[in-house]
């Protein structure tokens, strides 16, 4: 495994060029600092003796500037190469920090995060502390039968150290239960008690779930919390881990040394971490990533994790330099919506913004007077109205709402619908993203809310508009039939009274995309 | 899910189009009856979050709402979103 210093090596924006002769984790360096790790065999294109490494996406958007760039061998330590590089036309020096300016690194996941190896001894003890007492906590208030796993399981058995690469503590339950409803039904409870016992919770799916531990320096800590269980013959651990691994290889729990304290863990870790990671656990890989079986994926995200659809996309959206091509003017369908209003006698009412987005057309409303609602999954996008709708003369409240999620669509739904008066629902091209069962609760949460009088007003792309070239490039859309929405619609007791179809009616830039304008009511 | 039962019948031969079962288990029929099959199982299977989501709304309102008790309606309702209503995107 030990390599000389003098591997020829290549790097820049597109990304490292190695020998194909190397093998295993490398870790790569900017001045310094391990910001990222990659396989060459894994995670490597080419062939003529040499393979080419793209830099992750996240990483890519930091590298502007001049930076050390050194290559480094997991195991064995040997720098294989140090090349100074300039990206882009930058002079300063490249830092990969978060807002506080602590080194960031790209963990398994794919995401930029702080990591174990920068944490002093003091912040670990903290670590340390905060699992013993969650996973005390998980057992004894919420009755989970709960144990070390993934990473910290990894660690405890290889040298009893946290990994330093990671940067999340994990836990698992073995759940009670062996139908998903049950399983569900157990986690909420359990997010419920841990919540009510002063824990930071958020849910992550319907059988795992995070807290997060605040640190003295001023970080925090995440420890992921995953459910388990057997369903038939199989063994299944959220994320997706699935497999055949027998519960006695689980029960009764024995216990690890993880940082000189003796933690909860399967009976037998060995087999367990072989089940996890591979038979190759024994060897450090901090590039590692698992390679489920998309089938696997499919049947957990479809039991867990279907109300998450595309939050993760959006995320990263707002998170990206797209972002901040997102115009901040209204939009003309703001326009053409507000005479619309106006026309009705509605010129100054209550607007329900449902997706969002950046909040350019919640600020114009609020702006014509209107107190809006802006309703949004990700609210990271509305950051950059916050100047704009904070100058408005009219109010505009955000609130968290998740059309893939019938809690959120049924509980805001409800709120709405109790208030006095009547509301105005404005939807610009939400309809684009959202799936047959998200549209399935934007019908449901509109006639709740409109139960009273008001409009629903929708635009979106129609199928014509599927190959045209979009201002956003490649994204997730969907084209959906007029004749579909006039449909479902009607389905759900609503009248369109109001549709039209065209071009040049929402260009974006150079794209000039086919749309419909379609207006509802729930009302006679 | 009428769209989906009437898409297995059809590729089934339910439908009385192919009422000898012609084409049963192979190509391109197999591959089309596999595909309705999956999607029937995904919708299956997400039922058991939207299910296990009307049980809890409906558990936590019941009760005060027959009650006619608006603040604890009001509180339950409060509680039900902020309790499981905060996605993070942090980590998969």
């Amino acid at each position: 495994m030990a390599h000389g210093t003098d591997v020829d090596i290549r790097v820049d924006i597109d990304g490292i060029v190695v020998p194909a002769s190397l093998s295993g984790a490398i870790d790569v360096l900017l001045d310094g600092h391990r910001v990222w790790s990659f396989n060459p065999d894994r995670d490597g294109t080419g062939t003529n003796g040499r393979r080419t490494v793209a830099w992750p996406k996240v990483l890519r958007h930091h590298l502007n500037g001049v930076t050390e760039v050194s290559l480094v061998d997991h195991v064995s330590r040997d720098v294989l190469g140090t090349r100074t590089v300039r990206f882009g036309r930058g002079t300063e020096r490249v830092r990969v920090v978060d807002a506080e300016g602590h080194p960031l690194a790209v963990d398994k996941g794919g995401r930029l995060q702080r990591d174990f190896s920068n944490t002093e001894d003091s912040a670990r003890d903290e670590i340390m502390d905060a699992l013993e007492r969650v996973m005390q906590d998980l057992t004894e208030k919420c009755g989970l039968q709960t144990y070390l796993m993934y990473g910290c399981l990894l660690g405890a058995v290889r040298n009893g150290h946290m990994i330093g690469h990671d940067s999340d503590a994990d836990v698992a339950y073995l759940s009670a239960y062996t139908h998903p409803f049950d399983i569900i039904r157990e986690c909420t409870t359990a997010i419920r008690t841990m919540k009510s016992l002063g824990w930071k919770v958020v849910k992550m799916s319907g059988a795992n779930f995070k807290v997060w531990v605040p640190l003295p320096d001023g970080r925090r800590c995440g420890i992921d919390v995953f459910g388990s269980f057997h369903i038939g013959d199989r063994f299944y651990v959220t994320g997706s881990l699935t497999g055949t691994l027998d519960r006695s290889a689980l029960l009764p729990f024995g216990t690890v040394t993880l940082e000189g304290r003796e933690i909860t863990a399967p009976a037998r870790p060995e087999e367990v971490l072989a089940f996890t990671y591979g038979p190759q656990w024994r060897v450090p890989d901090p590039a590692f990533h698992f390679d489920h079986d998309p089938v696997d994926v499919a049947r957990m995200d479809a039991w867990f994790r279907a109300p998450r659809r595309r939050l993760r996309f959006w995320h990263d959206f707002y998170k990206s330099p797209d972002a901040a091509r997102v115009p901040t003017e209204p939009s003309a369908f703001a326009l053409w919506a507000q005479e619309r209003m106006a026309a009705a006698g509605e010129a100054e009412g209550h607007v329900l913004d449902v997706g969002a987005g950046n909040g350019r057309d919640a600020a114009y409303f609020a702006g014509r007077g209107h107190r809006v609602t802006a309703l949004e999954f990700t609210t990271l996008g509305l950051k950059q109205t916050k100047a704009l709708r904070e100058k408005a003369p009219g109010q505009v409240h955000v609130r968290s709402m998740n059309l893939e999620d019938l809690r959120s669509v049924l509980v805001t739904g409800a709120r709405f619908a109790h208030r006095a008066g009547v509301r105005q629902v404005y939807a610009r091209g939400l309809l684009d993203t959202l799936g047959p069962s998200g549209r399935d609760n934007l019908w449901r949460f509109a006639s709740m809310v409109q139960r009273r009088g008001g409009e629903t007003y929708l635009e979106f792309r129609t199928p014509r508009s599927r190959r045209d070239r979009k201002y956003f490039g490649v994204h997730q859309r969907t084209y959906v039939d007029p004749d579909t929405v006039a449909r479902e619609v009607a389905a759900y007791g609503g009248t369109v009274v109001h549709r039209e179809t065209g071009r040049d009616l929402a260009r974006l830039g150079s794209e000039n995309p086919h749309i419909a304008r379609i207006v509802v009511r729930w009302t006679p | 899910m009428n769209n989906l039962i009437a898409r297995l019948r059809r590729s089934s031969g339910d439908d009385g189009s192919d009422a000898h079962g012609r084409g049963h288990g192979h190509g391109p029929d197999l591959a089309a009856r596999v595909a309705a099959l999956e999607t029937a199982v995904e919708e299956n299977r997400r039922l058991n979050q939207r299910l296990a989501d009307v049980v809890d709304v409906v558990t936590e309102l019941l009760v005060p709402a027959l009650d006619r008790d608006d603040a604890k309606v009001a509180a339950a309702l409060a509680n039900l979103n902020k309790t499981l209503n905060e996605p993070d995107t942090s980590a998969d």
